[in-house]
């Protein structure tokens, strides 16, 4: 007559939720209702907040930057070098400011008569005040044309000390300063380079092609640049904008990211808190009842079990409702601004399952304190 | 002789001892005889039946259910053993409102773990047993008080326990139901089972085998 079966006592406690969420179809719709309502919040200001942050950072890459960078060698491009012609063109560009070039290349550098080391040779040309150099040096903190020392370059090779006479390749220079800070090209703050020597800028080889643009130019700029650089193959120019303001648009970004994660949270904790008071008085309205199922012999474990699972399958179905109904918000509003929908589902999703645990973590305090009762206390409230 | 549920020296305190509702009580309730248990109120008739039905722990004493001590026994099976080997039934039939007559019925077969293929024709014959079968369907907040009372009489001999716990189970029934609740007790009783009832009604305590009479601590054979 027993049967007493793992998968039967499951099977038990899911129809008596069933039967129960059934039965008290007003509960398990205000639950429900709070469940979609926290969960189409966090997935519309989940997504909303993702499509600000695109148009944030777009926006705040063409006030911020100063400059755009094209790294080489370039692909596509129909030019083998930058020459003359090339340089006339991206000066044309409205909005640009300038153009300055760098190529990189390995080479031994020394002291004169001392043992040489490997180290990294930039050739500059251009409008070099664009790259926003700071050296240090003879001539003082100005920008000189000749040999720079990068500072970390200064030290790495035992006889290449700053200021002094060195080879480079062969070559007798003079070092005519150090190169304390380069925004545009990090780089050469590791690197030895020659400045202004005026050899054209081989396209298919290693550098950087650095274009200066006037604030809120950049969006502009930069397919026209792409244009002129590669005619018919305009997506091979992958245009960067320089490091700092990428640096500034991360952390501001990241403060923005914050608040709305702060935010999210706190729905999700708000929802678990409401789902624990609401339990919480469904224990308390039916105390005698739990004392009951207690006295006449229910485990602590199907209590427990028919409590949190029913707050957590009516938090799954309005969960459900709720994202849907958050994103279909979400999308509504884009459309109607005629902005991008950019989804992000990992989050969405995330904080919706993060959602459906924090409401059953919520139903599972009030579980436990009913089952920590005894029966016959309970039976005896009124 | 079988002895179906007893208690050995049971004393039971409230209110710091002021109050000793049981003070070193034996209890011997044989299988196929119904005990009343009569007395004033206050005098610790319902509090032998919480003890006698593993609700209550006493102070001191052991409860020997089938002949097995239950005075070592975790919650979890006193909670066992609550539900296979005794049945409940309350005064103010403490029965799910939102649950029909066969629903809550059931919930007795479900916790004493019973296969569920038994489970349908127990509920029935329980609910034919007391009468209510045909208001097996109907959500038990919409039966009459003395149907209420019969739907908790059948949920607890559904899976027949060895021994009926009654606390007054008549008490807020009009003569015909009480009889007919009686009868169901009488009708257990005829099978091989026990039961302990407690009640004020000292007419029905006549009709009982046994009437014991709780008193200043004590309980002596009336």
């Amino acid at each position: 007559m027993r049967g007493s079966g793992c998968s039967s006592r499951v099977r038990d406690v899911l129809e008596h939720t069933a039967l129960t969420i059934r039965r008290t179809g007003g509960r398990a719709i205000a639950f429900a209702l709070a469940a979609c309502a926290a969960s189409g919040l966090l997935a519309f200001g989940v997504t909303e907040a993702a499509g600000r942050e695109s148009e944030v950072g777009a926006r705040f890459d063409d006030l911020a930057a100063e400059t755009l960078q094209v790294s080489l060698p370039l692909r596509g491009s129909p030019y083998d070098e930058l020459g003359q012609e090339l340089i006339g063109a991206i000066r044309g560009i409205d909005g640009v400011t300038g153009v300055a070039w760098g190529g990189r290349e390995d080479v031994w550098a020394a002291r004169e008569h001392g043992p040489a080391a490997p180290a990294r040779l930039w050739t500059l040309d251009g409008d070099l005040a664009i790259l926003g150099l700071e050296t240090t040096g003879r001539g003082g903190s100005g920008l000189s044309r000749g040999l720079l020392v990068g500072g970390a370059a200064a030290h790495l090779a035992d006889g290449l000390a700053r200021f002094d006479r060195v080879v480079v390749d062969g070559r007798r220079l003079v070092a005519d300063g150090v190169v304390v800070r380069s925004p545009a090209i990090v780089d050469l703050l590791d690197a030895v380079a020659l400045v202004g020597e005026g050899s054209p800028l081989s396209m298919a080889a290693p550098g950087e092609l650095v274009v200066g643009v006037r604030p809120g130019w950049a969006h502009v700029v930069a397919p026209r640049l792409a244009r002129v650089l590669a005619p018919s193959r305009e997506s091979s120019v992958l245009v960067r904008y320089p490091p700092e303001p990428d640096a500034l648009r991360g952390n501001v970004l990241a403060s923005v990211g914050s608040l709305v994660w702060a935010a999210a949270a706190s729905i999700v904790v708000l929802g678990a808190a409401a789902v624990m008071v609401g339990t919480l008085f469904r224990v308390l309205a039916e105390r005698r009842l739990l004392g009951m199922y207690r006295a006449i012999g229910a485990p602590a474990s199907f209590v427990i079990a028919t409590l949190v699972l029913e707050a957590g399958i009516v938090g799954v179905l309005g969960g459900a409702v709720g994202t849907v109904l958050g994103l279909g918000v979400a999308a509504a509003r884009a459309l109607a601004a005629g902005t991008a929908l950019h989804i992000p589902w990992v989050w969405v999703l995330l904080g919706a399952s993060t959602g459906v645990v924090a409401n059953t973590l919520g139903a599972l305090v009030p579980a436990l304190l009913a089952v920590r009762e005894a029966p016959l206390t309970a039976l005896r409230a009124r | 002789m079988t002895i179906a549920i007893s208690g050995r020296g049971l004393h039971q305190t409230f209110d710091g001892g002021r109050v000793t509702p049981l003070a070193g009580v034996d209890v011997d309730v044989e299988a196929g005889h119904m005990v009343a248990v009569v007395g004033a109120s206050g005098s610790g008739k319902t509090t032998l039946l919480n003890v006698l039905g593993l609700l209550d722990r006493p102070e001191r004493g052991e409860v020997l259910v089938g002949g097995q001590s239950t005075t070592q026994l975790d919650e979890r099976r006193r909670a066992l053993l609550r539900a296979r080997h005794l049945g409940f039934v309350f005064q103010d039939s403490l029965v799910d409102h939102r649950r029909t007559a066969a629903e809550n019925v059931a919930l007795a077969c479900v916790f004493a773990g019973m296969r569920r293929s038994a489970r349908t024709a127990s509920v029935h014959a329980a609910l034919e047993a007391a009468d209510v079968d045909h208001r097996a369907g109907s959500l038990a907040g919409t039966l009459s008080g003395g149907e209420r009372q019969r739907v908790a009489v059948a949920r607890a001999i559904v899976h027949r326990p060895e021994v009926l716990l009654c606390d007054e189970p008549t008490g807020n029934l009009d003569e015909a139901n009480t009889s007919r609740v009686f009868d169901l007790l009488t009708s257990f009783v005829a099978g091989g089972g026990a039961v302990v009832l407690v009640t004020h009604d000292l007419e029905l305590a006549e009709r009982c085998d046994v009437v014991l009479r709780v008193s200043g601590g004590s309980v002596r054979v009336a």
